[in-house]
């Protein structure tokens, strides 16, 4: 389970950002908190539409206009990445906390072999020589799982998968504390995903770095992440540790989604997924934003309805470690 | 309603080997199986294991360079006089893994449904509008009005998707091939496009054919499921008996692969065999009905 | 791949004919067809096509814009600065340069219009079928499209100028037409490739849409952008070529025309006698329709291109998002 740690390593605390456009501001995260000790492995779980992408890319202060971080404070080791300068930045990105994306080839360049790209990488942050960098760089190939011949390979001379790896040893290659991964195996095949993601745990024992992991894909959280938070329509709706989530999840939603996932093994029973789509960002329902498709908000109460279409719900916790923003689960 | 068989179906593709030499790369070799109406049989693979080939096959979008397609008793395989490719496409239908890539940008919706219906002629001029209301409140598009003026990029994944399958019924087909339906649309919307597919299999009679990676979708909707990989069958039969009683290495590897909550273990180490090369062996029936390749 | 959502926007290589209105400001006439609101809302193509619609209407309007008779001589004003009485001045015959300028507007614009339609459907239709059809049809009009391209423009039409006994605007539309097509027709092929294999191709072939069809009414739809631009690039090489040309002496020296005036004005060695109207008036004329095409065809790129466009004005929201840092609360 995860490490014990006085103080997070990661804290969000109420941070928004917002899509600034000519007419208008859209919310994109809305008022987020998190926290992630160090070592620990956090599952971020949502549809497309969520934020769940806009929020990584804010921790990493990548955002580019019109996305700018609109409120709050993203601690790292207790410092404010927000309001530090671009070379404080500079120097924490990558040594400190680095990012995985979702498809290899939008981060190695094609026409580049891959160890000229780890020297590239290690020479932005630090001085040393080349023969020392692909020397590295052969390391981290081998740490990976890849042959360390594999330096003088393009990009395009390997699979998909050992590109993906290749995309992992680099966020490793500065020993961050921190690696974000934004969908990093949903392009794979399940067998490639497995395999990374059991090469993941091995690595993370042996480093002792902690992981924001953003998918789509619940299922996959439940067996690999020590919590779980869900994410819709620019909030967090529940945050739990897996176990409990999976097991006595509360929050309609999360329940929603699990049962969108067909079962493996047991008797296959009617589904029904959650009707209706996310809501536009730009035109939010009011209250509670998840009220239009929630099979709890049904009017028979009608105290409890005025509450969820007129009152956003906040997340409280519940039991120990365990989260939930809900009206209907918050009672009367 | 008829029934589309396949026989020992092949499709060898040239690809550039080393310098000048052309190799040839088999997509697609040995596969035979049935679609029978009102059944739907899954194709479940990785990438590259040929399972969408075999859809563009049977879509007739390339043609096999082995084995016969035979369709309501009479071999489609050869034929490219356009009067007989036309009326198979009247029976055989095909929607797409991308929903919006499947749809026609500067089109509204209901040209996209119309289309099949004036082509196949299917129905009176006057006639079209009326069953393209009909095609749409049957996949659950409502108010068909409202939609059928939309444009693509103004619908949900979700939305487009169920268009496509609605473009597909407007023929009144026998089979339907689904390339990945859902694997693109949001984990909440999934579910409703398969309980369709169910509906369409249980009220029309439609046999289907579903294309997909994931096997746990491929459970809920199949009767009957075959494991691809490298272009060949490896196992065939009915759905629990090859995912709950898997005898292929293959299977065992892909089922191990998929992240499984239920089973309480975290991370199980994947089970891992020497996948030989299957070209040399055979299918055969190790319980009845349910086929693996193994050594003869 | 990620799975797309409810408010996913729609992938940028789409050309833009149907994409939502970017978010610039909206007050324009809603009953304007969306490709004309695209295109004024860009302050370049707005620009160009006030200057192009201009123009046209010079050429439109001309019998009463006229103030003389284009051809008639008069020696009596022969060689007379720019008044009153003669807007551009006149030439060392005495015609009033405006109204050869007005008038000339017609056949010029008459040229451009014509050679770039005679090019543009040439090119769109056979680059477009060359790339759906692939095989020998591809390996044919590929065959023609490098051999007309090899052939120069401006020799070409020297030597027929000189051969053909009539040196109508016609035989001119036709060779201008036949040499500029080559150009675009790789270029739309280039295109029409990369729809080509798109999901809603392989469904329209299954839904048994003949060959034809798929190509005149599934794929150049998708590619009106890329055509409009082709034709207003043929357009304007077009009139700068048929000016060179007459300029040259090699066109209908008896039509009015921009170039035929320039031709004059060169004849009768205006610059030596430090007449600056008579080529100067014709040369602006040009020199103003190409700017307006050029104008135009910038902002069509950027219609089609939504990467090009500039971001909204923000003032200090961007500005400090770049240098200093997001989160300035507001």
């Amino acid at each position: 389970m995860s490490a014990v740690a006085t103080k997070p390593l990661l804290e969000l605390d109420q941070v928004s950002v917002d899509y600034v456009l000519a007419d208008r501001r859209v919310r994109a995260v809305d008022n987020v908190s998190l926290s992630i000790a160090q070592g620990e492995i956090l599952g971020l779980a949502g549809e497309s539409g969520c934020g769940k992408s806009t929020l990584a890319g804010a921790v990493l202060q990548i955002l580019k206009p019109p996305a700018e971080v609109s409120g709050g404070r993203i601690l790292f080791q207790g410092q404010d990445l927000v309001a530090m300068s671009r070379e404080q930045l500079r120097r924490v990105r990558w040594r400190h906390v680095s990012l995985v994306f979702q498809s290899a080839m939008n981060v190695l360049n094609p026409v580049m072999r891959v160890g000229d790209q780890f020297v590239d990488m290690f020479k932005a942050h630090d001085r040393i020589r080349k023969s020392d960098a692909l020397a590295r760089a052969g390391d981290l190939l081998e740490l990976v799982g890849i042959d360390r011949g594999r330096v003088r390979s393009y990009p395009h001379e390997l699979s998909g998968g050992m590109r993906q790896r290749v995309v992992i040893a680099m966020a490793l290659a500065l020993e961050p504390e921190l690696i974000v991964m934004d969908e990093p195996t949903t392009a794979l095949d399940v067998v490639v995903q497995r395999e990374i993601l059991q090469e993941l745990e091995v690595l993370k024992q042996r480093l002792g770095f902690a992981v924001l992991f953003i998918t789509h894909d619940l299922s996959l959280l439940v067996e690999f992440s020590d919590r779980i938070a869900i994410m819709y329509a620019g909030e967090i709706v529940e945050s739990a540790p897996s176990d409990v989530l999976f097991r006595h999840a509360r929050h309609p939603y999360t329940n929603g989604l699990m049962s969108s996932f067909p079962p493996l093994s047991g008797p296959i029973v009617p589904l029904t997924g959650i009707p209706g789509s996310p809501p536009d960002l730009a035109k939010p329902p009011s209250g509670c934003r998840f009220h239009p498709r929630c099979p709890q908000c049904t009017g028979i109460d009608s105290s409890l309805h005025r509450l969820q279409i007129s009152e956003r719900p906040v997340l409280r916790e519940i039991d120990a470690g365990h989260q939930v923003a809900c009206h209907w689960v918050e009672g009367p | 309603m008829s029934t589309l068989e396949v026989h020992r179906l092949g499709k060898r593709f040239p690809v550039r080997g080393a310098g000048l030499k052309r190799e040839m790369l088999d997509a697609v070799a040995d596969v035979s199986f049935t679609l029978s109406p009102g059944r739907v049989t899954a194709l479940v693979g990785e990438s590259g294991s040929g399972k969408s080939t075999v859809a563009r096959l049977l879509a007739r979008l390339y043609a096999p360079t082995d084995g016969t397609i035979v369709f309501d008793g009479h071999d489609v395989s050869d034929q490219r006089r356009r009067k007989t490719l036309l009326d198979y496409r009247s029976h055989v239908q095909m929607i797409f893994q991308d929903p919006f890539a499947s749809l026609n940008p500067v089109k509204r919706i209901d040209y996209h449904i119309a289309r099949p219906l004036q082509i196949h002629g299917i129905c009176a001029r006057g006639a079209v509008d009326g069953r393209v209301r009909e095609l749409l409140a049957r996949v659950g598009l409502v108010p068909p009005d409202e939609i059928a003026q939309k444009y693509p990029h103004q619908l949900s994944g979700g939305q487009r998707q169920r268009v496509a399958i609605a473009r597909a019924l407007a023929v009144e087909p026998s089979v339907i091939l689904a390339d990945e339906p859902i694997s693109m649309l949001d984990v909440s919307i999934r579910i409703g496009i398969l309980n369709l597919i169910l509906q369409l299999k249980r009220e029309l009679g439609i046999a289907f054919l579903y294309i997909t990676h994931d096997i746990a979708s491929a459970r809920y909707v199949a009767d009957e499921v075959l494991v691809m990989y490298r272009g060949r069958i490896v196992e065939q039969g009915p759905t629990d008996a090859v995912l709950l009683d898997p005898l292929h290495a293959y299977t065992k590897l892909l089922l191990s692969a998929v992240p499984n909550p239920e089973s309480g273990l975290r991370l199980e180490p994947l089970v891992r065999a020497h996948l030989a090369d299957e070209s040399d062996l055979e299918l055969v029936e190790a319980r009845p009905g349910h086929y693996v390749r193994r050594p003869a | 791949m990620q799975p797309i959502g409810a408010d996913e926007a729609a992938p940028s290589a789409v050309p833009l004919t149907v994409q939502q209105v970017p978010t610039a400001r909206r007050r324009r006439l809603p009953g304007l067809p969306l490709w004309l609101r695209l295109l004024l809302s860009n302050p370049k193509s707005r620009m160009g096509l006030m200057i192009v619609f201009g123009m046209f209407a010079v050429g439109v309007l001309a019998p009463w814009l006229a103030t003389h008779d284009p051809t008639a001589y008069s020696l009596l004003d022969a060689k007379q600065s720019p008044s009153w009485n003669h807007f551009f001045g006149t030439t060392d015959q005495g015609t009033d340069i405006w109204s050869q300028v007005v008038w000339g507007t017609r056949n010029s614009l008459f040229l451009g219009f014509a050679a770039a339609t005679l090019a543009t459907v040439l090119a769109a239709t056979l680059g477009i079928l060359a790339a759906y059809c692939g095989g020998w049809v591809d390996d044919l009009i590929n065959f023609a499209t490098n051999v007309f391209l090899v052939i120069p423009t401006i020799p070409l039409l020297i030597v027929t100028s000189s051969y053909l006994k009539s040196r109508g605007s016609l035989s001119m539309v036709l060779i201008l037409g036949l040499t500029l097509w080559a150009f675009e027709a790789r270029i739309l092929r280039a295109q029409a490739l990369t729809l080509r294999n798109r999901d809603f191709i392989l469904a329209a072939r299954v839904a048994g849409e003949p060959t034809w069809r798929i190509v005149v009414y599934e794929l150049m739809p998708n590619m009106i952008s890329r055509i409009a631009a082709a034709f207003v690039l043929v357009f304007y090489i077009s009139l700068l070529t048929a000016a060179g040309l007459q300029f040259l002496g090699l066109g209908d020296m008896n039509s009015q025309s921009w170039g035929v005036t320039l031709y004059w004005a060169q004849v009768n060695s205006a610059v030596l006698q430090g007449e600056w109207w008579p080529f100067l008036f014709p040369g602006v004329a040009l020199a103003l329709t190409v700017l307006g095409l050029v104008l135009i065809l910038a902002g069509l790129d950027e219609v089609s291109n939504p990467r090009l466009r500039k971001p909204p004005k923000q003032g200090r929201g961007m500005i400090s998002g770049l240098f200093l840092g997001h989160g300035r609360a507001k």
